[in-house]
């Protein structure tokens, strides 16, 4: 059966794919290659949707790439091209299963990219691909990669980003799951640096995005009184939420979409 | 969730309670359309798409939909995103610790249209 890391799995690559053209032709290459690799793959998990356990999985197509991708990065090493193909290797870990992974590919990556690359400002259209890759490699592979950029970086929007990158991987955990001794640690440095990331770079979309996070735990607790709002309905009259006191009230953020 | 949402409102006609909807559809058009077309009866906020920069959602973190919290009579958080026949329980036991009202299911003040 589609298990939803399968799915997690296999959309990385693709999210990373549908980034725009690439200037060099080899890596473009390699890139559409591993895609109809792993292509191949998903019509065959397709395939055993009904069987109620897949008879044998296919090696997972990083196998054989991660390798091909870390030839093309010290082979150009030192350009954006080579940062692209390091992070293919680390959106990309070579197994099906988070608890069945050889991460040497990907902790070289990290490596080159932490000790040579945080300061490049090529890096900035990658963050979020570090990001989404944290729940599969977890915090302890990412926290240094992130925390040389916010130190190293000279672009701001670079450094508030990889802020709140780190933050938010600090508050979700990733895998595997870190002891609740050690989610309680990161989870204070998750608030520590959301709130070094409001004060430092206000009006980067990274600060606003970690002003939602402390309004929520400031505000918005179980045991709370939730804070009034203003807004207006179809015909534009005003509601307040505080019109409603007396009654039980639930708030539903919705959408017909 | 419609189809709960509205047997739910049905449910509690007359009784201390609101369901809120903060709507994040493409225009107030939109929703307009939508709450005729749905038969929604209950108030709701039209604020503008998900991450609108200033809206209600933006400002209390929202990042999934549907997103839902409910308060007590006073106004209190009492629980967070829960679902159907759970959501209904826990609403039921927070009304019926409610001093009841006359007509509730209306807000206790200001004007709304349905």
């Amino acid at each position: 059966m589609i298990r939803k890391w399968m799915v997690w799995a296999l959309l990385i690559p693709i999210i990373v794919a549908g980034t725009p053209a690439r200037a060099d032709d080899e890596l473009d290459q390699l890139a559409k290659d591993f895609n109809a690799a792993m292509q191949k793959c998903y019509e065959q998990f397709q395939g055993e949707r009904s069987a109620s356990q897949p008879t044998s999985m296919p090696t997972h197509p990083s196998v054989e790439f991660a390798p091909k991708f870390r030839v093309y990065a010290e082979k150009h090493a030192g350009t954006p091209d080579a940062i692209r193909a390091m992070i293919f290797i680390i959106g990309n870990p070579p197994s099906w299963n988070p608890a069945v992974t050889d991460f040497g590919q990907i902790d070289w990556a990290l490596k080159t990219l932490t000790e040579q690359c945080a300061a490049s400002p090529a890096l900035g259209e990658h963050l979020q691909t570090i990001q989404y890759a944290f729940y599969q490699i977890g915090i302890v592979r990412i926290a240094p990669f992130f925390e040389r950029v916010i130190k190293d970086n000279p672009e701001k929007e670079i450094r508030a980003t990889a802020m709140h990158n780190l933050g938010f991987a600090l508050d979700q955990g990733g895998f595997p799951p870190p002891s609740e001794d050690a989610m309680k640690v990161n989870r204070k440095r998750a608030e520590a640096l959301y709130r070094q990331l409001v004060a430092e770079y206000p009006d980067t979309a990274a600060a606003g995005r970690a002003k939602g996070f402390l309004f929520e735990k400031e505000n918005l607790q179980i045991g709370m009184r939730a804070p009034d709002f203003t807004g207006q309905d179809a015909d534009g009259n005003d509601i307040k939420l505080s019109q409603f006191r007396g009654n039980v009230v639930v708030i539903d953020f919705w959408g017909y979409w | 969730m419609l189809p709960h949402e509205r047997e739910m409102v049905k449910r509690l006609e007359g009784k201390p309670f609101t369901l809120l909807g903060l709507n994040s559809d493409q225009s107030r058009s939109a929703l307009k359309d939508i709450l005729k077309k749905e038969s929604i009866t209950w108030p709701n906020i039209w604020q503008g798409t998900p991450g609108a920069p200033g809206s209600i959602s933006q400002q209390w973190n929202v990042t999934g939909w549907p997103t839902i919290y409910v308060l007590d009579h006073e106004g209190v958080i009492r629980h967070r995103d829960l679902r159907g026949p759970e959501l209904e329980e826990a609403v039921m036991k927070l009304v019926e610790k409610a001093p009841p009202r006359a007509g509730s299911s209306a807000p206790t003040t200001g004007p709304v249209k349905p």
